[in-house]
């Protein structure tokens, strides 16, 4: 067969981008073009994981004093399985994307950024070195910047926008610093280079420089909020960036580069991290009332249950479960823009009724809703017990990830169950009528997301096979497949009495003290705000210094001025005052010649 | 051999004439020209020297000062090229671009010729004698340029500008004239001075050192000689700060950059150059959070940014030396492509403060994107120009000076994260009070892609102006 180089995939997307752009004054065709081009991207992924598994190729881009900067590409097993993820979530988003994006005057920006994104994405997925990855990695942070902020009529979505770059740019400038670090130590930055000698004097620092802007890129404590405020863009950038592809970057990054960390002895850092931003998102899942941001703190747990596992060193369970979340958040991320669609455009869970009345929209909801509370047989259910497995030994661990199971089984029925009441208030049969007007661009959608979230059942029997000599499979045991289970029931049996029918329940009211802990969000937001007071304090002050500064320097032109005006008396045109001077010259001179 | 260094000179000299003589209403049209022409030859000039692998050319016309054994002598090296393409494409845009006012076309086309003439002169000398000439025209040119086509508080600025900048030149005199009669042979000629400098005693050395390089901090400028920079800028016109920032600047770089590879003894001042630019690159990011006019803004960015590429020249690495010449060029279109933007929004709006104006992409969705992507080009976003600079110059100041010299990163995490609060503020977002007055044409669009063009080619294919590095 033809070799054909990784990085072609990307090609076709950024195409689809410059298309956008042209035609932005006429969008009518662009979403048929970024369907289309997302789809030939996926025939070439699929040609390339058939045919050209675990290529490397690499080309020169510029070279200085002797040494080249080249960017390389791979389809080893690793960016193989992320770009087969990311090629099969593209086209569907898109699709998805034609029936939720309706306006034509927002479409020729939606789908330009969109497209830029799917080719950084792609990108990122089969980079080789740091290099070609930082170049990815920039390109997310700036679409997702741009996608964040794309309502900016609205006040809020501005402000999220904001939050994010000057989160996501903490990140890249420390990658940027890991990167120059590991430049200068090794003189190479592709990852086989690296990979193969673990031991430098620069090393630990690179790495957690690195972990810094992992950290922000997949909102993991203490970086974790903008991903809540990030909910502010259209929903299908939330399925797309913010919950299946660009968030996990950063993971991503971790498994790649697993025994740099391990070496630089971050494990107990990532393990530490992962399991406080599981808890924090699964405390603010639980107590949030927008419907896409539950989705994004359930996003931040899952993220950091990941890191649990990798910290953990059971790398098979991080990408167990990084498969399958790619599929049952996309598809919940589908589910909540059906539902607000379907509501006016209402966000608040309290507020948005009827979800119940398709059944088969329901049932797939439903699905999605079961495999992320890991119920068996769906996916999450292998995913997040092989990660439980591997806590064993270590009981508080195992104890804390069970308590975030139950946390996370419940917060996701209350999400499934809130929308699915009939609004009394209602008196004509609208409510019944919105979910069944959904255009079928998003309905697809939906069904492909159920049917690959039942597939990926499959992913536990596969996998082990893929990963040979890269991860050693987790076997899940019985034993624990059991606790899990019961857990997951209780919860979700616990959701079930608490939220059915219309009782509504506002923890903020009955328990104030046990919902300030769980809704810990506004006091990060606190810290973050103190934290820019602080810098703007110093600012403040060094600006006040600038300004006396040129003040002083102005003062000193005044004695200039001043010295003269006080020669200026000598020269006033009087002839006494020139005698005077002469005369007094004069005697100078005498007495200098008899002295 | 085509003396191709003086025909570029003698034709933006016809076009100033030519400018100055016919009527009004030509002579933007005539100054492009003119300009356009100069960028063909600087283009095939690269393409030719990317076939042969050669872009060193030196051309002598005359015994300029034959009892100073000085000759008119222009030459190419592949720092100063990297300049003077920069240069060529900058003024362009600026003469092209640049006048959204619409004031005087005449003088204020004719003064940007004269000021390109200068500064390729500049980037062309081969001894340090023209090299001063060359410096003393684009001051006065620029002083001329604030002084008449400015806002309200443009006299005082210029009066400013000029002080600091007479200072300056009269450290350069100095300096260059010690230099002469210090060398073994009595000499100006840059290559020379780089080849027997080393002849000369280490205190004479230090003190030539530290006069030139005052003079090039004030016109670089980097704190604490710093303070000219933001008035002249939120006084002048577009034209004067597009050229200001994005070329005037580079002129103490390119200086700088002479300075630490023909005294030898600047090795041993290097760490403490660093200090320097790392005090100044956080000074300037920590002012700038308190400014308010976007024009204010952009000026301190300038100060981040030369202070990044000072840390660069003086890591004396070849990274870090042919990064900080790459950051220059890249950092000469990002500026002229944010006060071009910056204009258009004082145009736009009669308003810059960050507080009153919003929603400038409803208003104007080029501008906003300009600025956009001009930002990007500041904080070093990969895939323009200004990627490539940042990690040549962070490699090399970190192997010089080891972890310290990532220190300026940190200025630059600041710089960025306020720039994208402005855009945020006052670019992409909602249009709520403000009201716009004026619209901008089609020459501005023209303007901001042609800079725009420029960030993206030299981002992509850096290898251009890198091959001829080595």
């Amino acid at each position: 067969m033809i070799l054909v180089p990784a990085i072609v995939v990307a090609l076709p997307p950024l195409l689809a981008a410059f298309l956008a752009i042209v035609l932005y004054n006429d969008p009518k065709p662009i979403k048929y073009i970024a369907l289309g081009a997302s789809l030939i991207s996926l025939v070439l992924t699929l040609y390339l994981f058939v045919y050209s598994q675990n290529t490397y190729q690499s080309f020169n881009w510029f070279s200085i004093s002797g040494y080249s900067f080249g960017l390389s590409t791979s389809t080893a097993p690793l960016n193989a399985m992320l770009l087969l993820l990311v090629s099969i979530v593209t086209p569907v988003v898109f699709l998805y994307s034609i029936g939720y994006m309706q306006l034509p005057s927002e479409q020729g920006r939606f789908y330009s950024e969109m497209c830029i994104f799917a080719a950084a994405m792609m990108l990122f997925a089969i980079s080789a070195s740091l290099l070609t990855m930082f170049i990815a990695w920039e390109l997310l942070g700036i679409t997702s910047y741009l996608l964040i902020g794309f309502y900016y009529r609205k006040n809020e979505p501005p402000n999220a926008a904001r939050k994010a770059i000057t989160t996501i740019i903490i990140g890249d400038i420390a990658m940027l610093a890991a990167i120059i670090l590991i430049l200068n130590a090794y003189h190479s930055l592709e990852y086989s280079v690296i990979l193969s000698s673990p031991q430098s004097a620069q090393l630990s620092l690179a790495m957690a420089l690195m972990l810094i802007a992992i950290f922000t890129k997949s909102a993991q404590f203490p970086f974790h909020e903008w991903l809540s405020d990030a909910m502010e863009g259209p929903t299908p950038v939330s399925s797309f960036l913010h919950s299946s592809t660009m968030v996990k970057a950063g993971v991503f990054l971790v498994i790649v580069l697993l025994p740099l960390f391990q070496e630089s002895g971050l494990s107990n850092v990532i393990l530490a991290v992962g399991l406080i931003s599981a808890l924090i998102g699964a405390g603010n899942a639980l107590t949030e009332r927008h419907v896409k941001k539950v989705l994004a703190y359930s996003t931040i747990e899952d993220l950091g249950l990941m890191l649990v596992a990798l910290g953990l060193g059971s790398l098979f369970a991080a990408i167990m479960l990084f498969i399958v979340q790619t599929f049952y958040k996309a598809a919940l991320f589908f589910s909540a823009g059906i539902i607000i669609k379907a509501n006016d455009g209402r966000e608040d869970l309290y507020n948005l009724y009827n979800s119940a009345y398709n059944k088969f929209i329901f049932a797939l909801i439903a699905i999605s809703a079961l495999s992320i509370a890991a119920f068996p047989p769906f996916g999450g259910f292998f995913a997040k017990s092989a990660i439980e497995d591997s806590a064993m030994p270590n009981l508080a661990i195992y104890a804390v990830l069970m308590l975030i199971g139950l946390a996370t089984s419940i917060y996701i029925f209350r999400w499934l169950i809130l929308p699915a009441r009939h609004n009394r208030a209602e008196t004509g049969n609208e409510g019944f009528i919105s979910f069944y007007v959904i255009p079928k661009s998003m309905r697809a959608p939906m069904v492909i997301m159920v049917v690959l979230i039942i597939a990926s059942s499959a992913v536990y029997l596969y996998l082990p096979g893929y990963l040979s000599g890269i991860a050693a499979p987790a076997q899940v045991n019985a034993v624990d497949a059991a606790i899990s289970t019961i857990v997951s029931s209780i919860g979700i049996a616990a959701a079930y009495f608490i939220y059915r029918k219309n009782r509504r329940v506002y923890l903020s009211s009955t328990h104030r003290y046990i919902y300030a802990a769980l809704h810990n969000s506004t006091i990060t937001n606190s810290a973050y705000v103190a934290i820019t007071a602080v810098v703007t304090y110093v600012a403040e002050a060094v600006a006040k210094f600038d300004y006396e500064f040129d003040k002083a320097v102005y003062s000193t032109a005044s004695y200039f001025v001043a010295i003269g005006k006080a020669g200026r008396s000598m020269v006033n045109g009087q002839v006494n005052t020139y005698v005077l001077a002469f005369v007094l010259g004069i005697a100078i001179i005498a007495i200098a010649f008899l002295v | 051999m085509i003396p191709i260094i003086g025909a570029m000179l003698l034709i933006l000299i016809i076009g100033l004439v030519a400018t100055i003589a016919l009527d009004e209403r030509h002579s933007r049209a005539i100054a492009t020209a003119a300009s356009l022409v100069v960028l063909v030859i600087v283009i095939s000039v690269l393409f030719n020297s990317l076939l042969t692998g050669n872009i060193v050319h030196s051309e002598q016309y005359a015994y300029y000062l034959p009892s100073l054994n000085v000759a008119f002598e222009m030459q190419f090296t592949p720092i100063s090229f990297a300049l003077l393409l920069m240069a060529s494409i900058v003024s362009l845009a600026a003469i092209y671009a640049g006048n959204i006012e619409k004031e005087s076309p005449k003088a204020s086309s004719a003064l940007l010729l004269l000021f390109e003439f200068a500064a390729i002169g500049l980037f062309t000398s081969a001894n340090f004698l023209l090299f001063f000439i060359f410096w003393d025209i684009g001051v006065v040119v620029l002083f001329f340029m604030i002084y008449l086509f400015g806002s309200a508080g443009r006299k005082r600025a210029a009066i400013k500008f000029l002080i600091y900048e007479i200072l300056a030149s009269s450290l350069l005199l100095l300096g260059i004239l010690m230099i002469y009669f210090y060398t073994p042979l009595h000499s100006f000629d840059l290559s020379y001075i780089a080849l027997n400098f080393h002849l000369v005693s280490q205190g004479v050395q230090s003190l030539i050192f530290l006069i030139l390089f005052f003079a090039f901090l004030i016109n670089m400028p980097v704190f604490p000689v710093h303070l000219w920079l933001p008035d002249a800028h939120t006084e002048a016109s577009t034209q004067g700060s597009m050229a200001l920032s994005g070329i005037l600047t580079k002129f103490g770089g390119y200086g700088m950059l002479l300075l630490f590879a023909t005294i030898p003894i600047a090795s041993s001042f290097s760490y403490y150059v660093a200090i320097l630019a790392i005090i100044s690159a956080f000074y300037a990011a920590f002012v700038l959070m308190r400014q308010h006019d976007i024009k204010r803004v952009v000026a301190y960015t300038t100060i981040v940014e030369m202070s990044i590429i000072l840390i660069g020249i003086a890591s004396l690495d070849s990274f870090g030396t042919y990064g900080a010449a790459y950051g220059m060029l890249a950092h000469g279109f990002a500026v002229a492509m944010l006060f071009l933007a910056a204009g258009s929004v004082g145009h736009l709006f009669a308003d810059r403060d960050i507080r009153e104006v919003k929603g400038v992409i409803t208003t104007s969705l080029s501008t906003a994107y300009t600025f956009l992507i001009g930002t990007f080009a500041t904080t070093g976003v990969p895939l323009t120009a200004a990627f490539i600079g940042d990690i040549l110059i962070f490699s090399g100041a970190q192997s010089a000076f080891g972890n310290i010299g990532l220190l300026p990163l940190g200025a630059l995490l600041i710089t960025g994260a306020f720039m994208y609060f402005v855009i945020n503020k006052s670019f992409l977002s909602a249009k709520d009070s403000s009201k716009n007055v004026n619209y901008i044409g089609l020459s501005q669009k023209v303007g901001f892609g042609i800079l725009m063009l420029a960030i993206i080619i030299f981002g992509i294919l850096p290898f251009m102006i890198l091959k001829l590095f080595t």
